[in-house]
């Protein structure tokens, strides 16, 4: 299942990627081997449009990408090798389940198709709901069956544009251990997501996207501990500002204070979890009632932003 | 090649279109039928070439061709699931004739018994002329499905491409002047009909012989099912 070894699955050398003088994509270069890769960033940060150039589906403006050494525009014959699973939930609705899988099966000249399909199907658990058709599915059932496509030819690479968009919680770890099985049995998986909380348990490594451009690679852990590091800010409205703000500046946790014009206490921090647990016991050692409390920066662009560019927002 | 066949007609016969298509096709056998319950001095080949030259080969063909032919890819680029077919290792070209077929099948097939029917009818049954004109129309069918083909394919707006093509240069213009009838498909179709019965249209003003329709259908069948071709090795699939 796996490739030689001689080479990476993957080479995407310097591809850029513009439409009418919109930079989608900027100067990437990356190297994906055999596990589970996530290219995860914010929306419009340019995933979707590097995986469409990985996939042959769209030119590179400038660059090359070679899968399994090969360039992939205007060679069909490596698409035997490649399942990709597009973000657009469409499909062919008029068609069953079964019949959509079969059509993929037919078209990648499968031998036994009967098998192919059988075991496909299978793999995303929907045997039952196959001979239905699929405009009477879930959107969630559908992204299955999309899947079952997908893989149906049995590819080492599978590339994932948002696989786990618009599935229930259940169907998502469902698909989870999918793709991790997938990639346990020797494939490269190349998954795409805007939420780092859904690649936590699935990728080895990941590729951040900011603003078209590669910000930041490495495994999961590495960018968790640099999001986890990162100054923190926190709205506090409490009964007494003044006094909680001299408290707090007490705790080794907490950077800086102040107090805004409209008497609101802004704290930032460098250590999210321990001025959680700091700041109910500062405000009950002081008699002072906490209001609310509020983070002003965690909005997924500035996890994104802080991690790109290495300054909070 | 048969399960991207399948699939296009699929799409197309399942489109409410078809049935304004089937409502089309009706027309020249009820005409048919009109010629003989109704009063009229015009001879029966008369009134069949005028069925065959005015209604069906300059509106019904290109019209029906048109909706089918822009929409064999057409479908596929606007709900997005052209996908589905280019990331699978087929030659670009075992995707485009197969939609080509496709819409000669759903669409040209229908038009060429309507004027096969049509003819049979006016003319009392005359086999020869009914099976000239339902081979020349298929023909002709087959060259506007691969130009409207391409033109659903690599033109933005392609409706409205096919609508000046029909209705501008071969009605208005190629109609009337000699100079550009090599470049009608409409001249091709009728020419290829008289070609292949001599008592058939012979009430029309054609310029243009058997062999020129037949090598004009041709070549527009080759070239544009060649720029089909081409522009899916180069397209962006959205």
């Amino acid at each position: 299942m796996s490739n030689d070894g001689a080479q990476p699955t993957i080479v995407v050398d310097s591809v850029s990627r513009w439409f009418a003088g919109v930079v989608a994509v900027s100067d990437v270069s990356l190297v994906v081997e055999p596990g589970v890769t996530a290219l995860l960033g914010p929306n419009g940060a340019g995933k979707t449009t590097l995986l469409r150039a990985i996939a042959g589906l769209t030119a590179t403006s400038q660059g090359t990408v070679r899968i399994f050494g090969e360039p992939v525009r205007g060679n069909p014959g490596l698409y035997r090798r490649i399942g990709y699973m597009t973000e657009h939930e469409s499909v062919y609705d008029f068609l069953t389940g079964r019949q959509f899988v079969e059509l993929n099966a037919r078209l990648q000249g499968i031998g036994d198709l009967d098998a192919a399909v059988a075991r496909a199907v299978e793999t995303v658990e929907l045997v039952d709901a196959q001979d239905r058709k699929l405009r009477t599915y879930s959107r969630g059932m559908r992204q299955r069956m999309r899947l079952a496509a997908t893989l149906v030819h049995d590819p080492p690479l599978l590339l994932l544009d948002e696989p786990l968009s618009g599935t229930d919680p259940v169907q998502r770890l469902h698909l989870q251990q999918v793709i991790r099985r997938l990639a346990a049995e020797g494939r490269t998986i190349v998954v795409s997501s805007h939420i780092l909380e859904e690649v936590d348990q699935l990728a080895d490594r990941i590729h951040l996207m900011v603003s078209g451009k590669l910000a930041a690679s490495g495994d999961y852990r590495a960018i968790r501990q640099q999001l986890n590091d990162r100054p923190f800010l926190v709205r506090i409205d409490s009964s007494n500002a003044r006094e909680l703000a001299a408290g707090l500046l007490l705790e080794k946790t907490v950077e800086s204070v102040e107090i805004d014009r409209e008497g609101h206490l802004r704290v930032r921090s460098g250590d999210v979890a321990a001025l959680q647990r700091s700041l109910p016991a500062v405000a009950a050692r002081l008699g002072i009632r906490l209001l609310r409390v509020e983070p002003l920066d965690d909005s997924l662009e500035s996890v994104f932003e802080y991690l790109a560019t290495g300054s909070a927002a | 090649m048969t399960a991207i066949l399948t699939l296009t007609a699929r799409q197309l016969a399942g489109s409410r279109r078809v049935w304004l298509v089937l409502a089309l096709v009706a027309l020249p056998v009820l005409a048919g039928v009109l010629f003989h319950v109704a009063d009229s001095t015009t001879s029966s080949a008369e009134f069949a070439d005028g069925i065959t030259g005015t209604l069906i080969a300059s509106g019904i063909l290109p019209l029906v061709m048109l909706l089918f032919g822009t929409s064999a890819f057409g479908n596929e680029l606007s709900d997005r699931t052209l996908g589905y077919l280019t990331l699978k290792p087929l030659s670009r070209w075992r995707i485009a004739a197969p939609k080509l077929v496709a819409s000669v099948l759903v669409g040209g097939v229908p038009v060429a018994v309507s004027g096969l029917l049509a003819v049979a009818v006016i003319e009392n049954g005359r086999v020869g002329g009914a099976a000239a004109t339902g081979a020349g129309l298929l023909i002709g069918a087959a060259a506007y499905a691969a130009i409207f083909t391409w033109a659903g394919l690599a033109l933005r707006h392609a409706l409205i491409f096919g609508l000046v093509y029909v209705f501008i240069w071969e009605a208005a213009l190629a109609a009337y002047l000699d100079g550009i009838r090599f470049l009608s498909i409409r001249q091709f179709t009728l020419a290829l009909i008289r070609g292949l019965d001599g008592e058939r249209l012979d009430t029309l003003d054609l310029s243009l012989g058997a062999g020129a329709g037949a090598i004009g259908a041709a070549i527009v069948i080759v070239v544009f099912t060649a720029l089909t071709v081409r522009k899916l090795v180069r397209v962006d699939v959205p």
